[in-house]
């Protein structure tokens, strides 16, 4: 394992990559099994997240597969956040600073296409 | 595209396919992805880059988890590398905005095309440990690592392996390319970025390969919310091929055991010569 990555650091990370993957996978699937069952052939654009958690929690197929993709996309930025956090809570100010700027990054990337 | 209960059937098909081949020829899935999107399943260019930048993230989101525990991942070299991937790759998303699709069409047939003679010679995303043995720099003492140096256990070299990163502007300029390339046509660029991590930056090439996958998630995302926004990701279609590709890798890892020869590589190699070309004649014919 790397130096001076202690271990509950990637056990942290590994735990998350691995459930934000695990509901995004059951999302999809949900999803996809009601929008083929429920005869959608498109899946609409919601305006806001709140629209489509209430869309989804009425089972609507389009909502939950929309739901599980934007999940899956969301993942890899908890991980950066989870590391930001890891490396801030160790005092290694200098990665906690990458981790920041790349979160702000994403955050701008964020910004420039749905915002 | 409709997705019809047949058409969820074909793209899990798809997804899958992709994954069992990504798994055998130890590629991600981006470069075999969009030929069958684009050329078997007619999807508009723009909608298959979409696709393939949300199924990335689904694959090395999936395997890094595993890397990670493992410790093969350098998280601190990956967390620096991604700063310049990120930009690229948002880089690479704006400017695939003002590409039409004929001409994104000729320039991913272009990447396919140095993408296959790395296939060829055999230098992959999973290339053996064998074939590059670990070694630790012996300009420095195996003790001083750097800020961005790790070890891992690696039971094929018989114990520990430490390793400082050299050529950091270089590890960051070609990161830079990858993420542009990411993000403008949908692939991970791991092909590119571990063979430069181990040549370039002295990195194994077991931490070069986890590391790399380490990468492709928070890359791909850069670019995603772009198409996202721009309305090129088609969820239905994207969430049948990712479940398909997450499918594809599982068993690919076990059939990778019995096709992983060299022969394999090699004929898939002239198969995207092949996809290439046909590609390009597209992308002029529709010029």
């Amino acid at each position: 394992m790397p130096d001076d990555d202690s271990h509950w650091l990637q056990h942290w990370v590994h735990w998350t990559l691995l459930a934000g993957l695990a509901a995004s996978a059951v999302l999809l699937t949900c999803g996809l099994a009601f929008m083929v069952g429920q005869g959608h052939e498109h899946a609409a654009r919601h305006e806001t997240l709140g629209m489509l958690c209430r869309e989804a929690a009425r089972f609507n197929g389009p909502a939950i597969t929309t739901l599980g993709l934007l999940v899956l996309m969301i993942t890899p930025i908890m991980r950066v956040i989870v590391l930001l956090l890891g490396w801030a809570l160790r005092r290694d100010w200098l990665f906690a600073a990458v981790a920041f700027v790349v979160l702000g990054l994403l955050v701008l990337s964020l910004s420039l296409g749905v915002g | 595209m409709a997705v019809t209960p047949l058409n969820a059937l074909l793209l899990l098909v798809a997804g899958s396919l992709t994954g069992v081949l990504g798994a055998i020829l130890g590629i991600g899935g981006g470069v075999l992805l969009i030929p069958i999107l684009v050329i078997g399943l007619d999807l508009p260019m723009h909608q298959a880059v979409a696709t393939s930048i949300i199924s990335v993230i689904a694959t090395s989101t999936a395997v890094a988890s595993t890397n990670v525990e493992r410790g093969t991942a350098n998280m601190r070299l990956g967390m620096t590398l991604e700063i310049a991937t990120a930009l690229g790759a948002i880089a690479g998303g704006l400017t695939a905005g003002r590409l039409d699709p004929r001409t994104l069409e000729g320039l991913f047939a272009i990447v396919l095309v140095p993408t296959a003679f790395l296939m060829w010679r055999g230098r992959t995303e999973n290339s053996s440990v064998a074939d590059h043995p670990p070694t630790v720099n012996p300009k420095k003492p195996s003790t001083d690592l750097g800020r961005l140096g790790a070890s891992y256990h690696d039971p094929a070299a018989g114990g520990e392996v430490r390793y400082h990163v050299e050529r950091l502007p270089l590890g960051l300029l070609i990161s830079f390319v990858a993420g542009n390339l990411s993000g403008l046509l949908g692939i991970g660029g791991g092909v590119f970025k571990v063979p430069a991590l181990h040549l370039l930056c002295r990195v194994p090439v077991k931490a070069a390969a986890a590391t790399s996958n380490f990468m492709i998630g928070v890359t791909a995302v850069a670019s995603a919310f772009l198409y996202y926004g721009r309305d090129e990701l088609l969820p239905a279609v994207t969430a049948a091929v990712v479940l398909g590709v997450l499918l594809g890798s599982a068993l690919g890892s076990v059939v990778n055991q019995y096709l992983g020869g060299k022969a394999v590589k090699r004929l898939f190699a002239v198969l995207l010569v092949a996809v290439a070309v046909q590609m390009i004649y597209r992308a002029l014919r529709g010029a």
